[in-house]
């Protein structure tokens, strides 16, 4: 990575383009959303990793109130990030089955809280021994499917066997049970309530069976940014593993209470009639299957076609900017879009605040 | 940065760390020497697009003299491998005056303009500081491309060393670039094309001077050539596994990736951090931990997304190269 670092104090157009930016007012209101809801309530929320991949930023969040001082990581590398930057409780959301990974986690628990979701009871018993082998414990939770068809258990007898079989083993502790879960397209508030609920009640029949086994549950890490408001009003929800809401994207622009603080900032290149070139292209986006960004503030200019280092814009009139002006880019899936960059720069009045390095990129390991 | 266990040469490419991202050399090679030859006889320049791979060292390895990149931060890292020009694909304005200065010390330099008001503008800024700073001209072919309209071209610009067209967003580039080159060959000025076609080779056909293309060298045989290793991390139902390459670990801004030396295996799809995997459950079984290998749709994207390349032969690990320009937008 060679690209030019702006100053503190630099003003916005000096910076050189393209750069992922950090509107910090917006991001700073969006973590005060997270900290009013959770406030006296005993369902906290866990801020995913995934999406921010900086412990400076995470940090943030829990500085500002509403989390258990923890966080959720998506890979072992990921969690090995945010113990580095001082972080010292992370569940990670996947299940890992490579020894190279659990021997670096179970390093990492020597000086962690360090907890693991799990649906399959030769990898339960493969983290048992290699915990047992470097002599720490792993806290481990039973991942529930509860719509996606992907990992987890698929059913309340599952998760018990599971369950009850950790709870023999050394180099483990059972800690309870996690979920994932999604909504499709622009939900209003009433399909994420009731969509939110009916997901979340799956993971929590997984709880209650357990328990009905005689196993105590001591944690239920269920919701998402979608959830953020639904899962702390449901009885036994312990923790809330939200990432997106803290740097929002375009497409879950239905959560009205966030606001979009991370943004693109590209150089126009040239311009013809309607048309407008820049510098920022599908490798510095991203673009998964078709998805593009929106110009901020310009709903009539689309993309037409997004290149390895340049884009072609069209707007509905004569290209509304000139050659050398600046454009700034709402992405549509912002975590993939933080998975390209080196750094956010982080903006605060039109001026350059700081400089935060995205450590954990690429950690997909 | 990317944090994998790095394991020690000679490890089977089937104990690397998951998900990695390998090319192996032998075919690199054979592809990039047979593209080589094919551009040779048919009489023409090639200058591959480094920006593809965006690792100097690669570049090294494939003997990529010429190169062309994308940005000025990639030439940077490039011009201290290379031994050749270097062309880079955006015009530069006075605050990159240095960087591009630097780079022209120590290697020639060609830039591509999308007008000829641009090249007397970096022509003005360069005057009496540098002599190895040739300018091209990019042709608009179609409204959606950036450049100068063909009837727009003036040459009033003495200082263009060349035409560059493209056929990038091109519907049917064979047909409508024969056309153009034959147009374009009339103003007797080398003329360039950067082709996203290949391993469609009609570029050797056409009337033009020089080809740049970068994926030649990955996409050339018949047998794939670059892969992303991963492991299978839960099984939960017969016939459906997760594996732990997502979308940011193998790019699908091009599409799918798919399944390699497995045919009943399909990559149903991909979240951000895992891959499913389906099949008929009576055809194949996968175990926990299984590696399995995934050939990217898009190599150039895929390659943004790592820091390390792994080099692999017969299945061995040679070499491990840093992809020093992942990420170089600027």
């Amino acid at each position: 990575m060679i690209n030019t670092r702006p100053n503190i104090g630099d003003s916005v157009d000096q910076i050189p383009t393209p750069s992922l930016l950090i509107d910090v007012p917006a991001m700073d209101h969006n973590f005060s959303v997270i900290s009013q809801t959770y406030a006296g309530k005993v369902c906290k929320m866990r801020q995913h990793a995934k999406n921010i991949k900086s412990p400076v930023v995470m940090q943030r969040q829990i500085d500002a109130g509403g989390t258990l001082n923890g966080v959720c990581a998506a890979k072992v590398a990921e969690a090995e990030v945010m113990v580095e930057g001082g972080i010292r409780d992370v569940l990670v959301t996947s299940e890992v089955t490579s020894p190279d990974k659990l021997r670096r986690l179970a390093s990492l628990a020597k000086i962690a809280d360090v907890k693991l979701c799990i649906d399959n009871q030769d990898n339960l018993e493969q983290i048992s021994q290699i915990a047992s082998d470097a002599g720490c414990e792993i806290g481990v939770l039973i991942e529930v499917d509860t719509s996606m068809g992907r990992a987890g258990v698929r059913s309340p007898a599952e998760g018990v066997a599971l369950a009850r079989r950790a709870t023999d083993l050394n180099g483990v502790k059972f800690m309870g049970v996690m979920s994932h879960q999604t909504v499709d397209g622009w939900a209003d508030r009433e399909t994420r309530f009731t969509e939110g609920r009916r997901y979340i009640e799956i993971c929590l029949e997984v709880k209650t069976a357990i328990e009905g086994s005689g196993i105590p549950v001591e944690m239920v890490s269920s919701g998402e940014t979608f959830t953020f408001d639904v899962a702390p009003e449901i009885e036994g929800v312990t923790e809330v593993e939200g990432g997106t809401y803290a740097l929002m994207s375009v497409t879950n622009g239905y959560m009205e209470d966030f606001q979009i603080a991370a943004k693109v900032i590209t150089t126009v290149l040239d311009v013809r009639d309607e048309y407008g070139f820049i510098d920022a292209g599908v490798q510095c986006l991203g673009g998964p299957l078709g998805v593009k960004p929106s110009v901020e503030g310009h709903p009539d200019i689309e993309f037409i076609r997004m290149d390895a280092s340049e884009s072609c814009l069209r707007s509905k009139g004569p290209f509304p900017f000139d050659p050398g002006d600046k454009i700034f880019l709402l992405s549509a899936q912002q975590d993939i879009l933080v998975n390209r960059w080196d750094s956010f720069v982080a903006i605060n009045e039109g001026e350059v605040e700081a400089v935060w390095d995205i450590p954990a990129r690429g950690c997909h390991h | 940065m990317e944090r994998p266990v790095f394991k020690p040469l000679g490890s089977s490419v089937y104990d690397l760390d998951t998900p990695s991202l390998f090319v192996i050399r032998d075919r690199v090679l054979a592809n990039a020497e047979t593209y080589r030859n094919l551009v040779s006889k048919a009489g023409k320049r090639l200058t591959p697009n480094a920006s593809t791979h965006r690792t100097p060292a690669l570049s090294r390895l494939l003997n990529q003299n010429d190169i062309y990149v994308n940005t000025i931060s990639e030439a940077i890292a490039f011009s201290n491998v290379i031994s050749g020009q270097l062309t880079i694909g955006r015009p530069f304005n006075s605050s990159q005056l240095q960087s591009i200065l630097a780079i022209s010390s120590v290697t020639p330099i060609r830039i591509v303009a999308s007008s000829e008001q641009q090249i007397s503008e970096m022509a003005a800024l360069i005057q009496g500081k540098a002599e190895n700073i040739s300018f091209v001209l990019r042709v608009s072919i179609t409204p959606e491309q950036r450049g100068t309209p063909i009837g727009q071209i003036n040459e009033t610009e003495k200082l263009i060393s060349g035409l560059w067209v493209s056929d990038i967003g091109i519907a049917d580039p064979k047909q409508q670039l024969t056309r153009i080159c034959m147009e374009l060959s009339q103003h007797n000025i080398p003329l360039v094309i950067e082709t996203c076609m290949f391993p469609d080779t009609y570029t050797l056909n056409l009337d033009v001077d020089e080809i740049v293309d970068g994926s030649h060298p990955f996409i050339g045989a018949s047998d794939y050539c670059v892969g992303v290793i991963s492991s299978v991390v839960s099984a939960p139902e017969p016939g459906k596994a997760f594996l732990d390459c997502g979308q940011k670990a193998i790019s699908t801004d091009g599409g799918v990736p798919t399944v390699v030396g497995n045919s009943s295996f399909t990559l149903e799809k991909m979240s951000a951090e895992h891959g499913f995997l389906l099949w008929e459950s009576n055809e194949s079984s996968v175990s926990l931990g299984e590696s399995i290998i995934l050939k990217p749709a898009s190599i150039s994207d895929t390659f943004n997304l790592y820091d390390y390349l792994n080099i692999v032969e017969s299945e061995v690990l040679v070499g491990l190269m840093e992809i020093q320009c992942r990420g170089a937008y600027s």
